[in-house]
Order: structure tokens, then C-alpha cells, then sequence
């Protein structure tokens, strides 16, 4: 499973490379580059840190950090 | 609040301690963040024309070299969940070795900057260029001396299936440099 995990992340690091110097409006490349950034945490989160399988209040605190983090950037941006 | 009261989950990987710094860590982190998003919104211009010296594949490169240092120390913990010490701890010297590309790709980067005349005291965008990146930075030296010591008690055989809270303490931080970079990445070099 880490091996499709460290994959997929390799490949949307890529993507976010390649998105922010895409055609598309402004708006739809932060929306875009910041809900793989929220996924990509959320997946070192998950399956590498291993919080996965830990009682929930740990994940909470972590999807909550990201989560208001990655939003007040997004609020910034746009 | 006791976070570890339900049994019937796995444990927290690590020392609880490091979890606390963790925690600290991110605040940190994420304040910084915070105050490079509104800086920006107020100096447009000067942080769209700042990032545009950036060299985009510095960053893109060191995103992947911290994922895959950091999946070899995700296998590093598997295997001395295995048993396998030895296995455990070439995997930690593995990462070792990928972190130490993100330090030379980091020294080069900076040492363009400061050719080309770039430093703290350039603009806002450079002030926190070099202040994010470089804190980020010390973060991942202090991580790879957090992993060269457990790799060399991995080596010694200091670890077991039963005793490996030292490896996954160590990687729990690791993990953290590597979640951080995550986002500094578009942050930084690639929103506009």
C-alpha cells in the first residue's frame, strides 16, 4: 500500500507542477493546486505518519490543521 | 484529554512526546504560512515578480526527493516491525542518502540567490522566501541527525518487533519535514 501511496504522491507533485503553468484561470489553478496539496497531506498524514489507525481525536487534530490552514491560504489566494 | 483511552485502536506511532512537538511545529509552520498568503494579497506585484526568480523544478525536485525519503523510512519502519534490523536500518541510511540531495539542491538554490543578489533584505517576498525555506530547511538537518542516530542503533541491533519506538519516533518527525514541504512547495514556488 505505501508504495501506491509514495506513486500517486510522486505523480500529483508532478501535477501541481503542471497545473500552475496550465491555460486555465487563475481561480481554477489555486482550487486546483490546493485541493491536491489537501489530499497529499492528508495521504502522508494517513499512510505514512500511520494516524490511519489511531484513535480518531489525533486525526481530527491533523484534518483540522490542514484543513484551516490550506483554507486560509485558499482565502488569501482567491 | 486523554487521546489513547480507546484500546481497540492502534497505538500512537512514536513517543507521545514528539507528537506535542509535532503539533508545535505545525502551529509554527502554519503561522508562517499564513503570514506569506496576506503578505502577498498586499504586495501583489512585488510577490508575483519575487516568485518568478524561483526556480520552480528546485522545488518540484526537492518535493520528490523528501516523498521518496520519506516512503524508505515508512518501509524502514515496516521492517523492523518484521524483525528485521538490519533491513530497518539500510532503509534509514537510504533516506539519509535522498535527504542529503534535498540539502544540495537547497545549497545550490541559495547560492544562485545570492549571486544574483537576492537575500533578506531584498523585498517582503525574500524576506520570507529565506525565512520559511531556510527554517524548513534547519528542520531537515535536525531530522536527518534524529535519523542517522536510530539508524545506527537500528545497525547495532537496538531495535526489535517488540522495542521500535525509537524508529517510529524518528520517522513521525521525518514525516512532519516532508508534510510541511508539501505545502511550502505550491505555496511558495508555484501559486500566483
Amino acid at each position: 500500500m505505501s508504495t501506491f501511496i509514495w506513486i500517486v504522491l510522486m505523480l500529483l507533485t508532478i501535477l501541481t507542477l503542471f497545473v500552475g503553468e496550465t491555460e486555465l484561470t487563475r481561480k481554477h489553478i489555486i482550487l486546483i493546486i490546493l485541493g491536491v496539496t489537501f489530499f497529499k497531506v492528508q495521504m502522508i498524514v494517513d499512510y505514512f505518519m500511520g494516524l490511519r489507525k489511531v484513535r480518531w481525536g489525533w486525526q481530527v487534530a491533523m484534518f483540522s490543521w490542514s484543513f484551516l490552514i490550506i483554507s486560509l491560504i485558499g482565502f488569501a489566494f482567491l | 484529554m486523554d487521546l489513547n483511552m480507546d484500546t481497540s485502536r492502534h497505538h500512537l506511532p512514536g513517543d507521545l512526546a514528539i507528537w506535542i512537538f509535532i503539533f508545535a511545529e505545525l502551529s509554527v509552520f502554519g503561522i508562517l504560512f499564513l503570514a506569506f498568503a496576506f503578505a502577498r494579497k498586499y504586495n501583489l506585484e512585488m510577490f508575483n515578480e519575487g516568485q518568478l526568480a524561483l526556480v520552480k523544478t528546485y522545488g518540484a525536485l526537492n518535493t520528490l526527493v523528501l516523498i521518496t525519503s520519506s516512503y524508505f523510512v515508512v518501509n524502514a519502519v515496516n521492517a523492523i516491525k518484521s524483525n528485521l534490523s538490519k533491513y530497518c536500518s539500510r532503509w534509514l541510511f537510504a533516506a539519509l542518502f535522498i535527504g542529503s540531495i534535498f540539502i544540495i539542491i537547497k545549497l545550490i538554490e541559495y547560492k544562485e540567490k545570492f549571486a544574483a543578489g537576492y537575500d533578506l533584505d531584498t523585498n517582503v517576498f525574500f524576506m520570507f522566501y529565506f525565512i520559511l525555506t531556510f527554517f524548513h530547511f534547519m528542520h531537515v538537518i535536525l531530522g536527518m541527525i534524529i535519523l542517522t542516530v536510530v539508524a545506527i542503533k537500528a545497525h547495532k541491533g537496538e531495535y526489535s518487533s517488540q522495542n521500535y519506538t525509537g524508529v517510529e519516533t524518528g520517522a513521525s518527525y521525518w514525516h512532519m519535514v516532508d508534510l510541511v514541504w508539501v505545502i511550502l512547495f505550491p505555496l511558495v514556488y508555484v501559486m500566483r
